[in-house]
């Protein structure tokens, strides 16, 4: 039997993210680089630099080691009196009752907490009172005041809610699906779990993922539901092994363990139960070990290792009767009931089994005032999931203007190119003088990592768009403007011609005449080079079929083209870059194949496009291309990166070689 | 007398066209207009003209749609494309859409005067390149018509393999490809053979002969 103080957690884990996300939107730090943050501080001067440290330190220590955090935490709160800097005061009272309540000592949390509410600089800000309030429940569901607990967890989420911060209201959503798992409403928390992951997913947050998998497995696990959890398992297994956050890996081991118990593969489930044991340990919970003890035991029994159940059985009952929470103690019993009928000591199990019908009845007391927020947290979720699908529309809509943003960007930055090196090296000189202190470097470093990332994928994006709109504008130039006059200097001549037969006769009249055709000619197909015409006025499809026409008409290549649900136009960009890497396939297939076939195809489904390039050439392998044609296929697959699409070319030697190219097409 | 109706925003070109038609008794030029909407407005007050010479890239109007907007409530009045570009897919488009003819811009006096006659006479007049171009598209996609789709030499093994009974993953596996890409080469045989599961896409094939 698997027992009930898993629901605790879910409620545990997701207020527990909730302390440090609210103050976190960057990513997680490696242990490394915690570590030259710590040498900052050993040489830092006491000002608000020094204090700033101390709170990033808090931040980024929180996630394993709540103690030393709360060192930090207390060393900025005396520094922050010092310097008179009263918001610090306030922000480092907050986050040394965080900090306290993790190392169960309650009573000076909830002082530290009562500092930072007063200190009005601080809480008078929505953001903050909000954390206060989520602190304060996370206090009193600690010291088993449930009723207290989500009434000021409602209240905190209501805040959130109210400053529209996503981050914050994402996390308030996670609360509500923590709260409905408390009332048992798994079926509820399971459909806002699935909405809300992949508003986590595009926020790329891997934490809000983690603790949204967690939570939406454990979940489905409840509701027996073993093989759609299956499905997140692995998911949450990439992410439990590679994050520092030892709750949520604790928490996580915890509900890949009980999948495993579910599926009744008790080994499986043996090993998960002891690794999250290990990082519970660490991270120094008493309630949270004795109930991985719990399972770890639970998990012994079912192997029918007695000794090993008994071990760990005793050390978590040892464990909750100093810390006393009912529904632990009694799942503790029922387990303990199971041993002792195990070892046919009836007497025994009987006894455990009373205390946990016993500790069951005055649980069912707070089940029926959980009843009262069990329906509230219903008319609530009903409320959210309107919400839930607005904030995925807000989100969708900001993705959209960054979008746009991004386009304003990439010609801005274009310009920056064109006004050259010089101006970069300037402006890395005057990074540099600016590297005064450490801890700045440190940060500033990896700033302009990512600036420089970006630079590149925009410098390519307007490069690609840039060289497009230009070509376009060119051909058009050529056609209305110089082409027109070379048409009407024909027109003329052939006039010319007519009304003064004689001139036939003269050979530099002949020879004018011809240049001017062969100059018009040859306009024309430079024009059409820059930018075919059809591809403009009809699309894609007609505009290969031209080129491919074309092509055949040479004899060399013979290609056949396909195109399946091509009948919409895509827009315009898409298709013009679509038309140079067909034709720099096609080139790359004419130069390199020795093909005497070749196939495109397009097939479009819905907003799936496949297109399909293959030949029946030499073929070659990928590894070790000539550098010429290698840069073809670069230039290539950075077209596709610009498209967000994926190529992959598979290749045989004196068989061919088949590209296919897939791509999302993003339009209504 | 011929009356024409030049439709053109280049007035180098106009002036062109004026220069090759004045010596030319039977041809009279009604009107001048250079964009689309004003040839629509012209045509509307009922003024009778037999040809128009329609310039395709436009400010206002697409050429393409202005040809067969023109036709739709003109079915009598000849209409030849004037273009810059000698692109095969524009040519075929713009007889589509009811033109009559189809002229590049540098053309001669001779040739000018050739197509007036011709699309007058009732036939179909193509400049020489253009002609050019357009049998090379029927050479090339002439016999496409009623073609069997062409299948890519992974579908083919593929399609073999799935007619074995294997699954996507065992194909993938012996293909040394992904299964992503294998359900991809799937999904674009159904889509071509308008089949809506593997068994149906199997079956078509066996009474197409394919899979021999």
């Amino acid at each position: 039997m698997i027992l009930n103080n898993k629901i605790i957690k879910i409620v545990l884990f997701v207020f527990l993210s909730q302390v440090f996300l609210a103050n976190m939107i960057h990513a997680q730090m490696t242990r490394a680089q915690v570590d030259s943050l710590k040498k900052v501080l050993s040489t830092s001067k006491e000002d608000t630099n020094r204090f700033n440290l101390l709170i990033k330190l808090v931040d980024e220590v929180g996630y394993y080691d709540s103690k030393e955090a709360s060192r930090y935490a207390k060393e900025g709160y005396a520094l922050a009196e010092k310097i008179k800097y009263t918001y610090g005061v306030g922000l480092a009272a907050y986050l040394i009752g965080q900090t306290d309540m993790y190392s169960e000592n309650y009573s000076s949390s909830d002082s530290f907490l009562t500092i930072a509410e007063n200190t009005k600089i601080y809480s008078s800000k929505k953001q903050n009172a909000g954390k206060i309030y989520n602190e304060r429940g996370y206090l009193n569901y600690m010291q088993g005041n449930y009723y207290a607990a989500s009434m000021l967890w409602a209240k905190s989420s209501e805040i959130f809610e109210e400053l529209k911060d996503t981050t914050s209201e994402l996390i308030a959503y996670q609360n509500l699906i923590g709260a409905l798992a408390f009332v048992k409403n798994y079926e509820r928390a399971v459909e806002l779990g699935k909405k809300v992951l992949p508003l986590a997913e595009l926020r790329k947050d891997t934490l809000q993922i983690g603790y949204t998998l967690q939570g939406l497995t454990t979940d489905l696990l409840y509701l027996n539901r073993v093989d759609e959890a299956g499905k997140y398992i692995a998911e949450l297994m990439v992410i439990t092994e590679t994050t520092v956050d030892n709750n949520l890996a604790a928490d996580s081991y915890n509900t890949i363990g009980m999948f495993f118990d579910r599926k009744k593969d008790f080994e499986k489930a043996l090993s998960f139960y002891l690794k999250s044991l290990d990082k519970a340990t660490t991270f120094g919970f008493k309630f949270q070990i004795a109930s991985q003890k719990k399972s770890v035991g639970s998990a012994y029994l079912q192997l029918n290792n007695l000794p090993m159940a008994w071990k760990y059985l005793n050390e978590a009952y040892q464990m909750v009767q100093d810390h006393r929470n009912v529904m632990a103690e009694s799942n503790i019993a029922i387990a303990l009931s199971d041993y002792y009928e195990k070892l046919g000591d009836y007497k025994k199990a009987l006894l455990h089994l009373r205390k946990y019908v016993e500790l069951k009845d005055s649980i069912t007391g707070t089940d029926i005032r959980n009843h009262t927020s069990y329906l509230e947290a219903q008319f609530e979720s009903k409320k959210k999931e309107t919400e839930i699908a607005a904030l995925q529309k807000s989100q969708e809509e900001k993705d959209r203007a960054i979008q746009k943003r991004n386009l304003y960007i990439a010609i801005g930055i274009g310009l920056l190119i064109l006004m050259g090196i010089i101006f970069l090296l300037l402006y890395r000189n005057y990074n540099n003088k600016q590297k005064i202190a450490l801890q700045e470097k440190a940060l500033q470093d990896e700033q302009i990592k990512i600036m420089e990332k970006q630079q590149q994928v925009l410098s390519l994006q307007s490069m690609i768009n840039g060289q497009e709109t230009e070509r376009t504008r060119i051909a058009r130039d050529l056609h209305d403007g110089l082409g027109g006059l070379f048409s009407t200097v024909k027109m003329h001549f052939s006039t010319l011609q007519h009304n003064y037969p004689l001139l036939k006769d003269d050979p530099l009249y002949h020879k004018t005449f011809d240049l001017v055709s062969s100059a018009s000619s040859q306009l024309r197909e430079i024009a059409h080079n820059m930018m075919p015409e059809v591809l403009m006025k009809l699309g894609l499809v007609e505009a290969m079929k031209d080129f491919c026409n074309n092509i055949n008409a040479g004899k060399l290549l013979n290609i056949t083209l396909q195109a399946y649900g091509m009948e919409k136009r895509l827009n315009t960009s898409t298709e013009i870059m679509l038309f140079r890497i067909l034709q720099e396939l096609v080139n790359n297939i004419i130069k390199h194949a020795y093909a005497s076939e070749a196939i495109i195809q397009f097939n479009r489904d819905g907003n799936r496009l496949n297109i399909t390039v293959e030949d029946n050439g030499r073929g070659f392998d990928i590894k070790d291309i000539e550098e010429k044609r290698a840069m073809g296929i670069e230039a290539v697959k950075s077209r596709i990166v610009y498209l967000n699409g994926k190529i992959a070319i598979d290749s045989r030697e004196n068989i061919g070689t088949t590209v296919m190219i897939d791509l999302l097409i993003n339009e209504i | 007398m011929i009356k024409l109706l030049i439709v053109d925003d280049h007035p180098l070109v106009i002036d062109g066209l004026k220069t090759m038609l004045t010596d030319v008794g039977y041809i009279s030029i009604s009107k001048t207009v250079k964009n689309g909407k004003d040839a629509i407005a012209f045509l509307k007050e009922n003024n009778h003209v037999d040809i128009i010479l329609l310039d395709i890239n436009l400010p206002d109007i697409d050429g393409l749609r202005l040809c067969e907007m023109i036709r739709q409530d003109n079915k009598e009045v000849k209409i030849i494309g004037l273009t810059y570009v000698n692109e095969a897919g524009i040519i075929t488009q713009l007889i589509k859409k009811g033109a009559n003819g189809y002229l590049l811009k540098n053309m001669e006096r001779e040739e000018l005067l050739k197509a007036i006659d011709q699309v007058m006479n009732g036939s179909i007049y193509l400049s020489k390149e253009a002609n050019e171009k357009i049998i090379q598209q029927l050479q090339a996609f002439g016999l496409e018509g009623n073609k069997l789709p062409a299948l890519t030499r992974r579908e083919k093994e593929i399609l073999h393999l799935l007619a074995k009974g294997l699954t996507s993953t065992e194909i993938a596996g012996k293909l040394f490809l992904s299964n992503f890409t294998i359900d991809t080469h799937r999904k674009n045989m159904l889509q071509k053979f308008n089949a809506h599961n593997t068994h149906a896409l199997i079956n078509i094939a066996n009474e197409m002969r394919l899979l021999d």
